[in-house]
């Protein structure tokens, strides 16, 4: 092939030559193009005997919106006795029973061994002997640029799906996997991809590195960005693996503040409490400068180090605290204590400008630690943990590093007179008291320029239309809340809404915005950044409170409103949903993004035992979560007794 | 110095032409100058929400005859019609068939370039391929056409699985491990790298049950005979779907065979055996309460839903094969469909 090096765009130039060379260059194209079918089919037969076809039955429905899917799918093997490894992706609706197909159309019913769900793959067994594994491409031996060929058995049970591409890159997703521009999509998840020799670079999943969660990655399908596996990775695990143990990824505890991918050291704000980083002892404000010997620069490097380990593995780490350089070494582990909110009962102000010298208390929960600790509407809480406060978010952030029934000393100034009181810190109660006086919404001095009363708009480009309600007495001066109806499948509900939720909108201080899908049939995962967008448009051009950003869904648009709050975590505080429980659960509750969720459902409803155990499981993780049981909620979109209980709520979600 | 190295490349070159089999191959480039002489751009209905008013279509006479896909863009009275060099015609619908979801336009012109039906090809997976259409109408001006590379990445008989893919042709397709199937591809053409037909590419569809958009090209074998109809006036405009049969009987139902299938309470509930009549041909059979049917004649059960779909096909005198899972095992039986009562 050493005429292909000097084959370049040189050769025409040379007119008396080219007709001669020129042949000799389309032979050589077309020859090239025959020669590369002839090894892209011969490195396809070559692993057709180690690429299985799995169907599955039974199990629900949808995971998020994303996946209806109980479409074929297809597995690796890679074991001769049996074993086969596939994307998880293709167990994601907890299936009742399981077939595997081989090549040569033998039936097999499968059994699930175990998973890993760091890399997100799962192990099958079959009951057979003497099948072809796959053999691994040595780390070594992978080049970014070389060929790679994304197969799955989903088209032709006969013969395998071919996507051609190139290695696009390794040790990405933190460490987890090659990147190919092959494309990869529930037609190959589970399969191989290989190089042009036959050998398998890896299992392809989606995976992202920005998001977690069980379908994070798939909507990057087809897109020129897909990721396997390595084999060789997985065949390091695979003993754990049919021995039945859950791989999942290793934790260490640390909260840290990220300053985007380029800047900022690894310094902790943050250790859960009872984490490995507790036991071994590293405190707030740490820096951790070096990672089993790879020296961490910047934040993104130790997540690149942490990504590929699992738990039960160990992390020496070095990390400098003042002038002081010490070694830590810690056991990963795989899930930390939940983290439970601590609670003052404080409701701030949201009046602005803020205060210079403190934050207004706006009023007092009853029987919270506030309350019994002295605090009082019209307060100025000037100091917290002896650090000055200004802000909500300044306060917050002393009350969240503290545990329950620890006690926060406070520095109050009331009517000029400074006071030292302590509080002590109790559980964040999901549900907020029934009574809660509104908050006077101070009337605008000035005529106001914004556009108030209900209006419909469009986000620029022709995207996402919606309709907006600023109440009346709308002022830039004041932190209003936003509730971001996601209306159902078939009646958007829209006058019904606007009829009950004006009255607290204006009450309550908040704007309600309602998106409508472009799509009869309802919301699809594609909407989310639209929806997103939307909230974003609100934003931009009224006064919100971070603090008091609430999604709704009710029924048929409750996946896709609690898939836009787990997604937009940084941007959603609460979510509400009417008449369906969640069919994902979020996957940790986050000091850095809290969220809250209350259901509304009627005891008789064929959803209320599910809802139920929804919340306990809520609970459970410490999520604050709570249901109201409305028997009229079957009747009406909006009881007027769920929606006062929901006003209340709406307007404690920036309490403290 | 540049001279000597010319030299160079030319001995290399003559070397390799010389040592390698002749083939009969023309440049790329050159292939997809060619191939787009012969590929049309198409305006006419259509421009709501969703609905393009452009697609494409391409030559397969001299005298103008268009073959495109049969679609809303064709429901104006006449379609514009523009040639790779940019001559601009009106295009009339000499015939359609909706079995094939093919039309058949004729513009006013002679001395065209065309595709030749009797000259095209098959090829299989893993194949590289070339595709031109009018695809988002990029082609603004008087240019020809976009052209996309990939490779065929699976001959497959979609319709074969009920539901899965709303396609509006029946038979098998290559699907191709390409981006084609967008707005306004739909009657462009697939070709190998030499530009020999392949297919016509055919619409947007997504899968029903994975949601992933679906690339796939009609192959011209299939409707080479319904174009050359449609081209010589023997009108398929008699539309089979206007006489579709009206729904036959009822069908049967899981007790014919003698069994009590669970109650279907959710979407998928899966199609376990609740109870197995006495004396029943399922029965005899073998079969027993809690079996798990996981495939019916071939197809997957997914659900009672999909068993319920697959027994209201049959007939009396057919075969009914399940395949049932107990335990780890599969267990397959047939039963002759009875006359029913």
């Amino acid at each position: 092939m050493k005429v292909c090096a000097v084959t370049g765009p040189g050769i025409r130039l040379v007119a008396a030559l080219g007709f001669f060379v020129g042949m000799a260059m389309t032979v050589r194209a077309a020859d090239e193009s025959l020669q590369r079918q002839a090894a892209f089919q011969q490195a396809v037969a070559a692993v057709d005997q180690s690429i299985v076809r799995i169907e599955t039955v039974g199990g629900v429905d949808l995971i998020g919106e994303t996946l209806t899917s109980s479409a074929p799918t297809t597995g690796c093997v890679v074991r001769a006795d049996g074993y086969i490894m596939t994307s998880r992706f293709n167990f994601l609706s907890n299936p009742s029973s399981v077939i595997v197909t081989l090549f040569d159309g033998r039936r097999f019913a499968a059994q699930v061994v175990s998973s890993d769900l760091s890399r997100m793959v799962t192990l099958l067994k079959i009951p057979a002997q003497d099948l072809t594994p796959l053999v691994p491409v040595p780390p070594k031996e992978v080049r970014v640029g070389q060929w790679a060929l994304a197969l799955g058995r989903t088209f032709d049970p006969k013969f395998p799906n071919v996507s051609a591409g190139i290695v696009s890159a390794v040790n990405r997703v933190w460490g987890r996997a090659l990147q190919t521009d092959a494309k990869t999509s529930p037609v190959n998840y589970g399969g191989p991809l290989i190089d042009l020799t036959g050998r398998c670079l890896g299992v392809i999943v989606p995976l992202s590195p920005d998001a977690q969660g069980e379908t994070a990655g798939v909507e990057w399908y087809d897109s020129g960005i897909g990721f396997a596996v390595p084999l060789t990775d997985i065949l390091n695990v695979l003993p754990r693996l049919i021995a039945g143990e859950t791989l999942k990824p290793g934790l260490m505890g640390l909260g840290f503040e990220d300053r985007g991918p380029v800047s900022g050291e690894a310094q902790v704000i943050r250790v859960r409490p009872e984490s490995p980083a507790d036991q071994a002892g590293l405190l707030v404000d740490d820096v951790i400068t070096a990672c089993n010997g790879q020296t961490i620069a910047r934040l993104n490097d130790l997540k690149h180090l942490l990504g590929s380990m699992y738990a039960e593995d160990v992390v020496h780490l070095k990390v400098r605290r003042g002038d002081q350089t010490l070694e830590k070494e810690l056991t990963l582990i795989d899930s930390l204590k939940a983290f439970q909110f601590p609670y003052l009962g404080v409701l701030p102000d949201r009046r602005i400008p803020e205060h210079p010298q403190g934050l207004a208390v706006r009023g007092v929960i009853p029987g919270s630690p506030a309350e019994q600790a002295g605090l009082k509407a019209g307060d100025l809480i000037q100091q917290a943990a002896h650090e000055a406060v200004h802000s909500r978010e300044e306060l917050a952030r002393q009350v969240w590093r503290l545990h329950v029934e620890e006690s926060l000393p406070l520095e109050i100034d009331r009517q000029g007179k400074r006071e030292s009181i302590s509080a002590t810190l109790a559980a964040l109660p999901a549900e907020p008291t029934g009574k809660l006086e509104l908050a006077a919404i101070p009337r605008p001095e000035r005529p106001v320029e914004a556009k108030a009363g209900r209006f419909n708009e469009k986000l620029p480009d022709d995207g996402l239309s919606f309709w907006v309600y600023v109440p009346e007495n709308y002022r830039p001066d004041y932190r209003w809340g936003m509730l971001v109806w996601l209306h159902p499948t078939g009646d958007p509900l829209e006058s019904e809404a606007l009829r009950v939720w004006s009255s607290v909108c204006q009450s309550r201080g908040l704007i309600l915005v309602g998106p409508r899908t472009p799509d009869v049939s309802g919301w699809s995962a594609e909407q989310q950044e639209p929806v997103k967008q939307v909230m974003d448009w609100v934003q931009d051009r009224y006064q919100i409170d971070p603090a008091r950003v609430v999604v709704m869904g009710k029924e048929s648009s409750a996946p896709f409103a609690s898939q836009v709050a787990f997604k937009y975590r940084d941007l959603v505080r609460g979510l509400l949903i009417l008449g369906a429980p969640l069919r994902v659960v979020p996957p940790d509750v986050d000091p850095d993004f809290p969220l809250e969720m209350v259901f509304v459902s009627a005891p008789d409803s064929p959803v209320h035992r599910q809802v139920a155990r929804v919340v306990q499981i809520l609970l459970k993780m410490n999520f604050p979560a709570w249901v109201i049981e409305d028997p009229q909620s079957m009747e009406e979109a909006f009881p007027a007794e769920t929606v006062s209980r929901l006003a209340v709520w709406l307007d404690s979600l920036d309490r403290l | 110095m540049t001279r000597w190295i010319c030299g160079l490349w030319l001995c290399l070159g003559l070397i390799c032409a010389a040592g390698e089999p002749t083939l009969a191959a023309e440049d790329v480039q050159d292939v997809i100058q060619t191939v787009q002489s012969k590929v049309v751009k198409l305006y006419g209905a259509g421009g709501l929400k969703n609905l393009a008013s452009y697609g494409t279509g391409f030559l397969v006479s001299p005298q103008g005859h268009i073959v495109t896909v049969w679609s809303h863009l064709l429901d104006a009275d006449t379609v514009s019609v523009v040639l790779s060099d940019g001559r601009r015609f009106f295009g009339q619908v000499v015939g359609t068939d909706s079995r094939l979801d093919l039309a058949v336009l004729k513009i006013d012109a002679d001395h065209l370039p065309c595709f030749d039906l009797s000259q095209t090809a098959v090829v299989g997976p893993a194949a590289p391929v070339l595709a031109f259409s009018n695809v988002f109408k990029v082609a603004v001006g008087d240019e020809p056409v976009s052209v996309m590379h990939g490779v065929v990445s699976a001959k497959a008989d979609l319709s074969a699985r009920r539901g899965r893919y709303q396609l509006p042709y029946r038979g098998w397709v290559y699907v191709i491990d390409a981006v084609t199937n967008n707005p306004g591809a739909a009657g462009g053409v697939l070709t190998t790298r030499q530009g020999a037909l392949l297919g016509v590419l055919g619409r947007e569809v997504r899968s029903d049950e994975s949601h992933v958009w679906l690339n796939y090209a009609v192959p011209i074998g299939e409707l080479k005979g319904a174009i050359e109809d449609l081209i010589s006036g023997k009108s398929r405009r008699q539309d089979p779907l206007a006489n579709l049969p009206a729904g036959s009987d009822g069908g049967y139902a899981p007790i014919d065979f003698g069994l009590v299938l669970v109650p279907d309470v959710v979407f998928r509930t899966p199609a376990y055996v609740e109870t197995v009549v006495e004396g029943s041909e399922a029965e005899k059979q073998g079969l027993r309460a809690d079996d798990l049917i996981v495939f019916a004649n071939g197809e997957l059960v997914h659900s009672l839903r999909t068993l319920d779909a697959v027994l209201q096909k049959l007939a009396p005198g057919d075969d009914l094969q399940l395949v049932v899972r107990r335990e780890n095992e599969l267990i397959s039986v047939t039963f002759r469909v009875p006359r029913k009562k």
